[in-house]
């Protein structure tokens, strides 16, 4: 996606067809996707939003509309950001995390990180409660905003930190009991079947079409067929 | 079978800042005893079990599991022993999914993966929990949590059970439940805890913890019935033996 030039658009639209059958496929709330996707809009539209000021020379007609090269490349930037977090957030949602780690391990990751991550993911759920339930018995105790401070949040930082670490200590205990000697063995749950092969050669060879710019080339042609 | 002895000599143990927690405790449990150790909190239990795993090495005095003294050169033997389910069963099941978790201790003995297989089922199968196999271990409930704990340490094989307060966050049905299980093992049993009502359902024999010493150590029965030892280790007598006819009914 990066190796198209910065004001391909024609040229990405065709990639769109994979998070859109994904979704279709994977019977995902479409609602809670685009809502996920807002959240990384706000980044896109900084990154994007002073392209039409700067780069004002005229790339496209549409009919009689002339758009600046500028507001091309914002146009590019959006679309790219739309395929990059469709995607990122179809594997989040289409695999449990335990399994990317599974692949992330196949792939080559050393070990120590891949557990790192298991063991981040399984605690992270945790420790958001045991956070909120300290702010819950501060805000219980606290009126009129008072005792809301800044230094007492840093005691209460302290005393999550604390508590964590008690955690880590019961958790290398109960590792410990049950003959943990500083490797941990990990099942192999997945195989790969023969149709993740055909999932996997089908969209690359897709891809690799994409690539090549003959579909947008396609799309060009019956563009300019409709506008002319 | 002198293997499944359990055996604590005179021990001692303080924390970095200066909490004695065990101050001189000596018992002996026997094979196939099952034995509850009950106390007020802090009087020093979970203190006392992580000893007989060798996750706390004695400052003083000594632990033996079997004829086996606890030093170094025997701590993995004993870990396969002694099969120790922890008080916060989030703090045991780290594994993403609930069969990683089980398989956990049988992939670290080194078994082959066929056997690591059968073992996980197998203890899945003994606490009723092999619909949770393919389970995430944060998702499940405060029962399910605790049986799958219990299976993971049971795919160790371990001769001897420990468990600490194992009655935590359950529901009063899921004690039932938990009561039941317990009950069906016929592994030497240590538990402790500070329901009552537990060790007696559970353990013909009763130690009593207070302050880090051995208030009494006696038939279950007689123990739960001494109004003053109880009152002096700041314990309650059980709801049952309370004399309420309300909660005699249908016990006894
Ligand atoms: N990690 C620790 N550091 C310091 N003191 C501790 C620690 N764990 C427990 N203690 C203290 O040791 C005593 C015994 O605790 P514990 O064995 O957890 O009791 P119980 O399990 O019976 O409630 C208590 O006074 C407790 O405050
Ligand atoms: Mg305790």
């Amino acid at each position: 996606m990066t190796s198209h030039n910065r004001y391909a658009i024609l040229s990405l639209l065709p990639y769109t067809i994979f998070p859109v059958t994904m979704l279709v496929l994977a019977d995902l709330p479409l609602r809670v996707i685009l809502q996920k996707m807002l959240l990384a809009a706000p980044f896109t539209l900084f990154v994007g939003i002073l392209n039409p000021f700067f780069d004002t020379t005229p790339m496209l007609q549409l009919g009689n509309i002339y758009l600046t090269g500028g507001f091309v490349s914002f146009i590019s930037i959006f679309l790219r950001m739309f395929l990059c977090v469709t995607a990122s957030l179809l594997l989040i949602a289409t695999t449990p995390f335990h399994e990317i780690c599974h692949s992330l391990r196949r792939l080559g990751l050393p070990k120590p990180f891949v557990i790192q991550l298991m063991l981040l993911h399984r605690y992270i759920f945790l420790l958001a409660e045991e956070a909120a339930r300290l702010i819950q018995a501060r805000s219980l105790r606290s009126f009129n905003g008072r005792g809301a401070e800044l230094r007492y949040f840093i005691p209460m930082l302290g005393q999550l930190l604390l508590r964590s670490m008690d955690r880590a200590q019961r958790v290398h205990a109960a590792m410990l009991s049950r003959g943990f000697t500083g490797e941990i063995h990990l099942l192999r749950p997945s195989t790969i079947k023969n149709t993740d092969i055909v999932f996997v050669a089908a969209w690359s060879a897709a891809f690799y079409l994409f690539r090549t710019g003959i579909p947008s080339h396609i799309i060009r042609r019956i563009g300019a067929f409709f506008l002319t | 079978m002198s293997h499944h002895i359990v055996e604590v000599k005179n021990l001692y143990y303080r924390y970095t800042d200066g909490t004695t927690a065990l101050n001189g405790v000596s018992f002996r449990i026997t094979h196939g005893e099952s034995v509850a150790i009950v106390g007020a909190n802090g009087a020093g239990k979970s203190t006392m079990l992580m000893h007989l795993n060798g996750y706390l090495t004695p400052q003083t005095g000594e632990v033996r599991i079997g004829d086996m003294p606890l030093t170094r050169q025997t701590i993995s033997h004993i870990r396969r022993t002694v099969g120790m389910v922890f008080q916060d069963p989030d703090d045991q099941l780290f594994m993403p999914t609930v069969e990683e978790d089980v398989a956990f201790g049988p992939l670290n003995l080194g078994l082959p993966l066929e056997d690591v297989n059968t073992r996980v089922d197998q203890a899945l199968k003994q606490v009723e929990a092999l619909h949770l196999k393919k389970r995430l271990s944060h998702r499940l409930s405060g029962g399910e949590k605790r049986r799958v704990a219990i299976a993971s340490v049971l795919a160790m094989e371990p001769d001897i059970l420990v468990l600490d307060e194992p009655g935590t966050g359950l529901d009063p049905h899921g004690r039932r439940l938990l009561i039941e299980l317990l009950a069906s093992f016929r592994h030497t049993k240590i538990l402790a805890t500070h329901d009552l009502d537990m060790a007696m359902d559970l353990c013909e024999r009763t130690i009593v913890l207070h302050n880090g010493q051995i208030a009494a150590d006696g038939p279950t029965q007689k123990i739960l019935r001494d109004d003053e030892l109880l009152q002096k280790s700041h314990l309650e007598r059980p709801l049952r033996l309370q004399g309420y006819p309300i909660c005699n009914r249908g016990n006894t």
